[in-house]
């Protein structure tokens, strides 16, 4: 929005996100909340939300992919947002909503406890490459946003759904 | 008085006569003394029978269990005889055998070139196929261990059908690798199978580990076994040690074949051998046996008290007939049948002495027994007799020990001296009585006169009967004037009846507010209901509405899904889903604010519903209330009704009272009659009185039959005294007063 140029050498993700956006100054984001922390996603990575439905239960698989659901006559795989970030499950409610996203040209699911808003926030309100903790902590996060004056932390879906790529390739 | 006195002295002692009969008859129908002499006898005769009975059976019983010892160690005997007979027996004729077939072995062998060359050229190998293809051929040439001069087996038939060693052969084909053992065997590695040979130290010994896998089954089986040459020297080591012969305790015969050209190496080894055998065995000694006589060379080898006979048997010139003879002989050792049977033999005659012993203790304890059994009773007896002859001045019998006998003479003298008192003590009541019953006589005479003094005391009473009479007249007088009273009363009570009907007027008036006081709280409590029922629209109506903003809220909800939808796929449509994006912006703000609005909607609803239901509660409880004024109004109204009728029941009370006093003047009147029929009854009595003198004189008439009926009773106690003088009696005991008597009869209960 203030027309500022975002420094293209600060890390590869700062780039990466650079070249999903093309020389565009604003990006679409979608709040969800996952516990009691708000997350973001890019939006063009999101194919859709829907609400929750019935999922089937596959075994022999890590506790965070909760199993498959059927969306239109695609069968897609489940994970489970508060099974992955190592949450205490908790009962599905009316606020609980399923983002479905395309990775690797896969539909993937992934539950998370509410979805709040879509927000438009300028690209230098965007840090690539915040000081983590730890390397596991350093591969979840693609970039801290600060929108309203809140932290948001911009999740890699390369991270999220590192594991469920060998599910894809037994269902395909 | 005088008269009657001499009457009783003539009476006393026809009485003494009749008693003495009826005794005498008594005696005649009892047991003669001829029978108790003969009982007395008898019990002698019992406790002299039971003494020697109880001797006699011990004697039996002792006898019986040393017979069946003796008989018991006959048949063990001539049965462990045959047993060792037929066992020495049938190892002669094997060891016959066993020889004659050797004979003709060592012949063929002494023929055999190949053989003969085997041994010069020391070749090992070679030797042992040559026997082991002889042995095949000639199955019947069992049980041969072969060794060599070093004491390692050349070779062995294992298949044995007689004697132990075929036990020996299923041990090794069940436990072991036959082949296994058998290798071992030759190459000295033996001691896996025999690792309990350890207490032999082979390095003391100098003894090569080979001769082990022959020597251990010699030990554990017995049987028979070849030792040549210079074998037997090292053979003669390991028999010299006791080690070897710990265990062999259970063997009852062991044969050894020496095959030896030195005679004393073969007589020492023999020797050594038998000594050990024996002390390994113990107590038992060797039997020795000849099998066969001994060629070229006569001896005859003492060995303690027992001969050892060693049979030798010409042994053919194997190698080099000139130079090397052998001796061959075989040694059978065997258990003594003596030394078995010695320890049953000592327990025989620790058991004679046993029975005696127990003779001698039966013979004491049966007699001290019958002495303390009998001794007593037979007293008992004694006493007893004398009793029943009326003795009782017995002497008391002495209770020594506290047994059932001791308990029967304690008892027997507690009854004589019981008895004793009991008859002194009837003795001296029934002369007491006597002396009161003549007392009672005399005293007869009294009475008869006093009742005629009775009768004047009578005719006093009838006068204070009349007195009597006169007094209840003066009841009646009295009477009278009570009657007068009552009818005061009854004029009194009609003032208060009037009172009371004024009252009745009042109740009503009260009666009439109550009424009207229950129906106004009746008709408050239908206005309450129809309050509730309206109240009860509106909380249903509102629940309505609630369900509606469900619906909005839902509608919303699914809005904002669309939108997020929407603003997706804007994004995707890149620049061309700009402008859609803001519309999709603008549905979700649409969407969330209805959404809050219908949230708001049902907040206020809420409020609204929850103010219903609290003043639905209120009325709920004022109705309640309603009821309970209700209740308590018609609870009144009974009340008042109850204390209306009360009043009314104490109306009739006085009016009932008013009449009652009526009632009372008549009652007054009955009490006056009462009073005249009083005045007659006394009159009665005043004659009753009269007929009262009448019995009295005839009372005086009874006492002359009482004076007749004493006069029999007096007659009856002379005779008890007469018969109870019977009883010898102690002189101690003299006349005594009726006090004292009274004592001692308290004394006896």
């Amino acid at each position: 929005m203030n027309g500022k140029n975002f420094d293209l050498t600060e890390g590869r993700d700062q780039k990466k996100i650079q070249q999903a956006k093309g020389s565009s100054d604003i990006v679409q984001i979608i709040i969800f909340s996952v516990g009691n922390e708000d997350y973001g996603l890019e939006i063009e990575k999101i194919q859709e939300v829907i609400r929750m439905r019935t999922i089937k239960h596959l075994p022999h698989t890590p506790e965070f992919i909760l199993g498959v659901m059927n969306l239109r006559g695609n069968i897609i795989p489940v994970v489970g947002l508060r099974e992955k970030f190592g949450m205490p499950p908790v009962d599905y409610t009316e606020f609980t909503r399923v983002i479905v996203v395309k990775h690797k040209n896969k539909l993937v699911g992934m539950v998370v406890d509410e979805v709040n808003r879509v927000v438009n926030v300028p690209i230098d309100k965007i840090d690539g490459n915040p000081d983590m903790v730890s390397d596991t902590t350093r591969a979840l996060v693609r970039g801290v946003a600060n929108i309203d004056d809140q932290v948001i932390i911009l999740v890699e879906l390369d991270y999220l759904l590192f594991s469920v790529d060998e599910i894809q390739t037994d269902m395909g | 008085m005088i008269v009657s006195e001499k009457k009783t002295d003539s009476k006393n002692n026809k009485n003494a006569e009749t008693v003495q009969a009826v005794i005498d008859q008594n005696r005649d129908n009892n047991i003669d003394s001829k029978k108790i002499k003969d009982f007395r006898q008898k019990t002698t005769l019992k406790k002299r029978a039971t003494f020697f009975l109880s001797v006699f059976l011990t004697v039996v019983v002792s006898a019986s269990v040393m017979l069946i010892f003796y008989i018991g160690r006959n048949y063990l005997s001539t049965s462990m005889g045959e047993k060792f007979k037929d066992s020495s027996h049938s190892y002669a004729i094997f060891l016959q055998q066993a020889l004659t077939r050797r004979a003709g072995f060592l012949d063929e062998m002494s023929q055999n070139q190949n053989l003969i060359e085997a041994y010069q050229k020391k070749n090992k190998f070679q030797l042992r196929k040559i026997f082991e293809s002889y042995l095949q051929k000639n199955p019947e040439i069992e049980g041969i261990w072969i060794l060599d001069r070093r004491g390692e087996v050349i070779a062995y038939n294992p298949k044995r059908s007689t004697g132990s060693s075929i036990e020996w052969g299923k041990l090794v084909d069940e436990k072991y690798n036959k082949d296994d053992w058998y290798k071992s065997c030759f190459t000295g590695n033996s001691a896996k199978f025999y690792p309990d040979m350890a207490g032999i130290d082979t390095s003391k010994t100098g003894l090569p580990t080979q001769v082990y896998s022959w020597v251990k089954p010699l030990k554990f089986y017995g049987g028979c076994i070849y030792l040549i040459e210079n074998s037997s020297y090292m053979v003669q080591d390991i028999f010299r040690k006791r080690e070897y012969f710990k265990n062999t305790a259970h063997l009852n015969s062991l044969q050894v074949h020496l095959v030896s050209k030195d005679a004393f190496l073969y007589w020492t080894t023999s020797l050594n051998l038998i000594d050990n055998f024996r002390k390994s065995v113990g107590h038992i000694p060797m039997v020795k046996k000849a099998l066969s006589e001994p060629v070229g060379f006569d001896k005859k080898i003492s060995y303690r008290k027992t001969d050892y006979i060693i049979g030798y048997t010409a042994v053919e010139k194997i190698l080099n007939p000139q130079e090397n003879l052998f001796w061959d002989g075989s040694i059978l050792l065997q258990a003594d049948f003596e030394e078995v049977v010695k320890p049953v033999n000592e327990l025989l005659k620790i058991l004679v002495v046993l029975a005696l012993l127990l003779v001698l203790a039966v013979c004491v304890t049966s007699y001290s027994v019958a002495a303390k059994v009998l001794n007593p009773l037979i007293d008992i007896e004694k006493n007893l007799d004398e009793i029943g002859k009326g003795n009782l001045t017995v002497k008391d019998l002495k209770v020594k020990d506290v047994t059932e006998i001791g308990f029967l003479a304690f008892g027997l003298n507690k009854m004589v001296t019981r008895v004793h008192a009991l008859i002194s003590l009837m003795l001296q009541s029934s002369q007491a009585v006597m002396e009161w019953s003549q007392r009672l006589f005399s005293g007869l005479g009294r009475v008869q006169k006093s009742s005629g003094e009775q009768v004047a005391v009578l005719e006093e009473a009838a006068a204070s009967v009349e007195e009597f009479t006169a007094a209840v007249q003066k009841i009646h007088d009295a009477s009278q004037k009570q009657l007068n009273g009552a009818e005061t009363n009854r004029k009194n009570m009609g003032v208060l009846t009037s009172s009371f009907e004024e009252a009745g007027r009042k109740r009503q008036v009260i009666l009439d507010n109550s009424r009207d006081a229950v129906e106004s709280s009746r008709s408050g409590l239908v206005l309450i209901d129809e309050f509730g029922t309206d109240m009860k629209g509106i909380s249903e109506s509102s629940k309505k509405i609630m369900g509606i903003i469900n619906v909005i809220d839902d509608i919303a909800d699914q809005t904002n899904l669309l939108a997020l939808n929407a603003s997706i796929e804007a994004a995707r449509a890149g620049e061309h889903g700009k402008g859609f994006s803001v519309v999709a912006h603008e549905v979700s703000q649409l969407a969330k604010r209805s959404a809050n609005s219908a949230q708001e909607i049902a907040t206020l609803i809420h409020e609204t519903v929850k103010k219903v239901r609290a003043s639905t509660d209120r009325v709920d409880s004022a109705r309640t209330v309603f009821e309970r004024i209700t209740k308590n109004m018609e609870k009144l109204e009974d009340q008042i009704n109850q204390v209306a009728e009360m009043t009314k029941d104490q109306e009739k009370m006085v009016f009932e009272t008013a009449e009652r006093a009526g009632i009372v003047a008549g009652l007054a009147k009955e009490i006056a009659e009462q009073a005249n029929l009083q005045n007659q009854a006394a009159e009665e009595i005043n004659h009753g009185m009269g007929k009262a003198n009448e019995i009295t004189a005839a009372n005086v008439a009874e006492l002359e039959s009482v004076d007749e009926i004493l006069q029999t009773f007096m007659d009856k106690i002379q005779m008890l005294l007469v018969s109870a003088s019977q009883f010898k009696i102690k002189d101690e005991s003299k006349k005594k007063t009726p006090d004292e008597l009274m004592q001692i009869e308290q004394l006896m209960l």
